[in-house]
């Protein structure tokens, strides 16, 4: 798979480099996209064969080469990353165009393989619904070993919430002292300060007085 | 036999509690008509088995994290909506729908507008939401505890404080004495 790493800087400075997930859209996974274009082609250089004009016919091998070559291309420059924080989308086409979904706000997830997704290896496309508006959804499309992205999605979603259970598990320490409790002592050894401070004040001005 | 919806579709570590597929009787419409039409040759046939794929291939589950909802025989579709996600939720029954005991739940996140995720004709509407809000509210719980650990937690420290506070004190006083 060829990764490209794009250097625009990140909003989230503590999330782990070593635990991105770099993924990009695959022609194979995006051949039903394709599939229309293939089979008019197709007929195309069937039936200028069967014509005779041998000319016409090759179009309909050149036309599609071209179209498929293109398409591959323009997916290369669309770059989904996953991080335990973030979703992010990034394409560098007319323009440059980068969106991030934080993980916790992402409301719920679909994984759509086709039957020929499913037979070329694991191909699928991930809808991502966020809190937002309804416009501003992620669509991770065509992507290699979908299934498992997918599961790793949920997977990350779920860690966010077991990080705040996992305070639970370990209990506060071992003496449970109350506040309050504590306070009234702390008073009650202050007032014994200021007698102690007294009497011994009230000795001392006795003793010169004596 | 195939199972549809397997481990393999969720979280690893993710426990099913259960699956639950479509009443037969949801599609009786259909059925029927299917059955008339054999005699017209195959349109009733491909009627009978699309509904019977649709009805195979649609699964809903409920883990202890989520709910799932899987379509499709060749191709396929797996919906996921976290429970702590869920906002609202709500289950109706026809009156026939009510005969045969099945029902329609539908669920709501905080995205989009409207019904994010339908569970149909599914059997015990009533009971499988009670379940679902449950399990659901138990992981709210469970976050509203972790926070009030780590309010005592606070406490604890301020009482710490307190108390060293005190002994030095105690210590100053024997000093004096």
């Amino acid at each position: 798979m060829n990764l490209k790493l794009n250097s625009s800087s990140s909003l989230y400075p503590n999330e782990m480099a070593n635990e991105n997930i770099k993924l990009q859209p695959e022609i194979k996974g995006s051949l039903s996209t394709l599939s229309s274009t293939l089979l008019v082609s197709g007929g195309f250089f069937v039936y200028f064969l069967l014509q005779g004009s041998i000319l016409l016919s090759l179009l309909g091998v050149i036309v599609p080469t071209v179209i498929i070559f293109a398409y591959s291309k323009y997916l290369k420059q669309t770059t989904y990353t996953i991080t335990d924080e973030k979703v992010e989308y990034d394409r560098e086409i007319f323009g440059h165009t980068n969106q991030e979904i934080p993980i916790k706000r992402i409301q719920n997830t679909r994984l759509k393989r086709s039957f020929l997704q499913k037979k070329m290896g694991g191909y699928g496309t991930i809808y991502i619904s966020t809190a937002g508006s309804r416009g501003s959804d992620l669509t991770l499309r065509s992507i290699g070993n979908s299934k498992n992205i997918h599961r790793k999605i949920s997977e990350l979603d779920n860690a966010l919430y077991d990080d705040d259970y996992s305070s639970e598990e370990t209990p506060s320490n071992t003496e449970a002292l109350d506040v309050s409790t504590e306070a009234t002592k702390l008073r009650e050894a202050s007032e014994k300060f200021r007698k102690v401070i007294t009497d011994s004040r009230n000795t001392t001005t006795g003793d010169t007085n004596a | 036999m195939h199972e549809h919806f397997t481990e393999d579709d969720v979280e690893p570590g993710e426990q099913i509690n259960w699956t639950k597929q479509p009443h037969f009787a949801s599609q009786i419409g259909g059925l029927i008509l299917g059955v008339i039409l054999i005699p017209f040759g195959g349109i009733g046939l491909l009627l009978l088995a699309s509904i019977y794929l649709n009805l195979k291939y649609t699964t809903y589950s409920l883990t202890n994290k989520a709910l799932y909802k899987k379509t499709g025989w060749l191709s396929d579709t797996v919906q996921r909506v976290s429970l702590e996600k869920i906002q609202d939720t709500e289950y109706s029954q026809s009156w026939a729908e009510k005969k045969f005991g099945f029902g329609t739940i539908d669920f709501s996140t905080a995205g989009g507008s409207g019904t994010e995720l339908q569970f149909r004709a599914i059997s015990d509407p009533q009971k499988s939401r009670k379940e679902i809000n449950e399990l659901s509210s138990k992981l709210e719980e469970k976050k509203k505890v972790s926070n009030q650990v780590t309010q005592t937690a606070d406490q604890q420290e301020l009482a710490r404080e307190l108390k060293e506070t005190r002994e030095n004190l105690e210590k100053v006083i024997e000093l004096l004495e």
